[in-house]
């Protein structure tokens, strides 16, 4: 008779929360990091803006010429709107002119629309913010469930069809899935405007509805490979197959214990599709024609708009940083393990 | 509480979220339907009385034309601002529609006087002053508008009011002058309401008002420009009273947009695909002359350049039927030298401008002849160099690789360097680090024969600042140009122009190619009625559309 060992079954993370004391101070270490966080914002916002302002004066060209754009213009005209936008000035006195204005709210005036900097990036956003927010809702709500589905079924019909169609939407250009599906979606089948944000909530929805779906599908492939790795390894732990000798429904083992835990990497890659979300469509932006951030940045760089270019790396410097804070803030609800500069139990 | 699949046990709160969350997705859908219903109503909204919707290529980048200079964005500035002179299909200063001038004169070589039409009011019932036109050309002389326009009045003294009239002094005699009323510059805006809207003018929250048919009503950069009547215009009432520009910058987008209905019509048909356009069904697609040019300029004072005979070489490489057919359908005019003929053989008998043209030196497509050129030169065996072509401009890439190939067949290595247009544009600015070839095209600001002679080859502009890119300096030019602008008779002006054309064309310090073809689409049963020309965008076109 062999020895008899003693297994312990591991039990599944808590899906509730614990201890109140221990909620209390979770929450405050919760508290303190986010605090540092936003502390540390400030200054990496400060280094983006000084790194953004020095590479963006020292490449060659600038605003001058994409302003004349090829108009017949003499050295008095160069020199008049030089001194508007006081482009002859040392670049750390354009650099100190502009961020004391940040410091008091005004980020300027675009050169090319001499419209104000802060106007033009939200107005962009009425449009980035939507489609892609429901860009990534569509990407993980497939995504997720079929990767499960393709993890429940490995090595089968099923999960090989799946995965080759994750392949194709992930391998397929952004701009090469947007004409497909305006040409068959939005003129052969006419459901759907060719152009356009459209106006008010239900034109903004329906104009908006088919670049989302297409943003959608092409993160989709990311979320389901990743999902379907994260619960193939979970599916191979000890503790999945305890439940399931337990006698635990399948879609409860599934769901509740595998899912959960398998959660954390497919929340990195949704962190990652939010931190591309403001300049990531470009091309579908293009496409669909929509008055997005990703259009104005990359026109700006090319023109060489200061002002614009400025505010915009501001603007997404600090997005990034905050995304990062959301994401680490959602993996401490995920996993309660997950700690905030002290070990919780 | 219940009991779940799951063998949980689920709250009874959960259930009305779940039925909130249907709720929130059969509103969604019905949203959808009603935009759909809305999209296929939209489908017929070109139909007279409704919305014309005409679309655009490019984002108008602002309301004021002193930051926003293109032909696309006069067609709706010219539907929402008089001009000062109203300009004729080929240019010509005009008084009639679109114009609050009522007559003018020159009364000298230097003073022209404009009087102003009586009774002419602004979309928000104010009314048109001598002072608000002397504003609308003074605010672009004003440094601190930084006026992209500023070059157009370079040669004013002083522009002024008194009473019902506008006396415009220049510096020193330019026939040019004539047309400048007429074209962008010469734009009616109101003083007042400038001063009003200050820094934001031309803004969405600071939309110019105008003396024209229509006037702003929604300007969302990127997206669209709206128009709707002005209730106090007086003159023609046009068929829409509603306009919209929408942009899409796709060329695919643009076409199945217009093939399906969704917009009326679009003067953004790319060159190169002008055939194909023309093929599709549901369509009418038409073309003018559009004054614009293509071709190189050649650094004459750089390295290999130096040589004429290299210069000739590469003239003689080039195959330009084959490139009017690739870049514009064959729907351009093949060019021998600049002008371009158009603004020269209205004001000539067809005999003069003949004989004229055979003491031009021409550069049929001959790789025999090019060797041949190229073995007279320092260089029989060829060399390297580079070329900057503009990645933001199709044409000009196809425009270099053309050359570039061509110039292989002799020997000559031509490296293309894509840059950003605006990088490139700052090298002819700047004339550095060397301007080498650098591929060109440009759009006609006047019918002036002198117009782009002045520009390119007068030897004052061969320096940073200018455009006179082939570094060209020739003192028996130069005179030919200034009289041709001094003279009040633009018949001078364009005797003057072939003679240009004839002593260039032997030392060719720019190869033009061709002059390339506007174009117009718009949905089937629709069309222009008469041939629109060089400067419909600044003519209240809408006068020529027909719709049904």
């Amino acid at each position: 008779m062999g020895d008899i060992v003693e297994h312990q079954v591991p039990e599944p993370l808590p899906e509730a929360a614990p201890v109140p004391d221990v909620v209390g101070g979770r929450r405050q270490y919760l508290s303190r990091y986010v605090r540092r966080r936003l502390l540390i914002l400030v200054p990496l916002a400060f280094v983006v803006t000084v790194a953004a302002f020095g590479m963006t004066h020292a490449a060659p060209g600038g605003p001058i010429a994409a302003l004349l754009e090829d108009h017949p213009t003499s050295p008095d005209v160069i020199a008049a709107i030089k001194a508007k936008y006081k482009l002859d000035d040392p670049v750390s006195v354009q650099y100190w002119t502009w961020i004391s204005g940040v410091a008091q709210g005004d980020f300027g005036r675009s050169i090319m629309t001499n419209d104000s900097v802060l106007s033009e990036i939200t107005r962009r956003l009425d449009v980035t913010i939507p489609l892609n927010l429901a860009g990534i809702a569509i990407a993980v709500l497939l995504g997720i469930p079929l990767g499960v589905l393709a993890a429940l079924y490995r090595g089968r019909l099923l999960d090989r069809l799946l995965v080759t169609v994750s392949v194709l939407f992930m391998s397929t250009p952004a701009f090469a899935l947007a004409l497909f599906a305006l040409y068959f979606l939005g003129f052969k089948a006419g459901w759907f405007p060719l152009y356009g944000p459209g106006s008010w909530v239900f034109g903004r929805v329906h104009h908006l509805a088919l670049p989302a779906l297409v943003l959608g599908l092409h993160g989709m492939g990311l979320e389901m490979r990743l999902t379907r790795a994260a619960m193939l390894e979970q599916f191979e732990q000890d503790y999945i197959a305890f439940a399931r000798a337990r006698g635990l429904g399948s879609v409860h083992v599934t769901v509740r214990y595998a899912l959960r835990n398998a959660l954390i990497p497919v929340v990195t890659a949704a962190g990652l599709l939010l931190t591309g979300l403001l300049t990531g469509s470009v091309l579908v932006e293009t496409v669909f024609s929509l008055p997005g951030l990703g259009t104005l940045l990359v026109n700006s760089v090319i023109d060489g708009d200061f002002p614009m270019i400025q505010g915009l790396l501001l603007f997404i410097a600090v997005w990034i940083i905050l995304i990062n804070i959301a994401v680490d803030i959602v993996y401490a609800f995920i996993d309660p393990r997950v700690g905030f500069g002290k070990a919780t139990s | 509480m219940e009991s779940t699949s799951w063998g949980h046990r689920r709250p009874v709160h959960y259930r009305r979220r779940a039925a909130w969350l249907l709720a929130g997705v059969a509103a969604l859908l019905v949203s959808i339907v009603c935009s759909g219903a809305a999209l296929a109503k939209s489908s017929k909204a070109g139909a007279v009385g409704g919305t014309l919707t005409w679309a655009l290529q490019t984002n108008p980048a602002s309301l004021f034309d002193a930051y926003y200079f293109s032909a696309e964005g006069s067609t709706f500035f010219s539907l929402v601002q008089d001009h000062i002179l109203a300009p004729g299909t080929f240019g010509q200063p005009t008084t009639g529609e679109g114009s609050v001038v009522q007559s003018w004169k020159a009364t000298s070589a230097t003073r022209y006087v404009y009087t102003i039409k009586k009774g002419i009011k602004f979309s928000d019932g104010s009314t048109l002053t001598a002072a608000d036109v002397a504003f609308s050309m003074n605010v672009h002389r004003d440094p601190k508008t930084g006026s992209k326009m500023g070059d157009f009045f370079g040669n004013v003294a002083s522009i002024r009011n008194r009473g019902n009239q506008v006396i415009v002094v220049l510096k020193k005699p330019n026939s040019n002058w004539q047309f400048t009323p007429a074209a962008s510059p010469g734009l009616v805006y109101s003083q007042k309401d400038y001063k009003a809207k200050g820094a934001n003018f031309g803004t969405p929250s600071g939309m110019p008002i105008g003396t024209g048919p229509y006037k702003f009503s929604e300007f969302t950069p990127n997206s669209r420009v709206v128009l709707v009547r002005n209730p106090y215009y007086k003159g023609k009432k046009y068929p829409w009273d509603r306009i919209v520009f929408p942009v899409i910058p796709d060329e695919q987008a643009r076409l199945l947009a217009l093939q399906s209905g969704q917009i009326d019509g679009t003067f953004a048909v790319p060159n190169n695909n002008i055939g194909t356009w023309i093929k599709i069904p549901n369509l009418k697609v038409g073309t003018y002359v559009s004054g614009g040019w293509r071709g190189f300029s050649i650094d004459v004072e750089d390295g290999p350049f130096k040589d004429v005979h290299v210069r000739r070489a590469l003239a003689y490489s080039l195959n330009k039927p084959d490139i009017n057919e690739a870049l514009a359908s064959s729907r351009g005019v093949v060019l021998d030298g600049l002008p371009p003929l158009l603004f020269i053989k209205g004001l000539l008998p067809a005999a003069e401008v003949n004989a004229a043209l055979k003491k031009v030196n021409k550069y049929p497509y001959s790789l025999d002849d090019a060797k041949a050129e190229l073995a007279k030169s320092a260089y029989p065996k060829g060399f390297t160099t580079t070329l900057n072509t503009p990645n933001g401009c199709p044409a000009c890439l196809l425009l270099s690789q053309v050359l570039a190939q061509g110039a292989s067949k002799i020997g000559i290595t031509i490296n293309l360097n894509p840059m950003p247009g605006p990088q490139r544009f700052q090298v002819i600015l700047d004339h550095k680090p060397n301007l080498g070839i650098q591929v060109l095209g440009q759009a006609p600001d006047s019918p002036h024969p002198m117009q782009y002679l002045d520009l390119l080859y007068t030897s004052a502009h061969a320096q940073p600042g200018y455009e006179n890119s082939a570094n060209y300096k020739n003192a028996t030019v130069d005179k030919l140009i200034a009289q041709g602008l001094q003279s009040s008779n633009l018949k001078v002006a364009a005797r003057n122009a072939l003679k240009v054309m004839q002593i260039t064309s032997a030392q060719v310090p720019y190869i033009p190619v061709f002059m390339f073809p506007g174009a117009w689409a718009v949905k089937s049963g629709w069309e222009f009625k008469s041939s629109i020309g060089p400067f419909y965008y600044n003519q209240i076109w809408l006068k020529d559309l027909v719709a049904k």
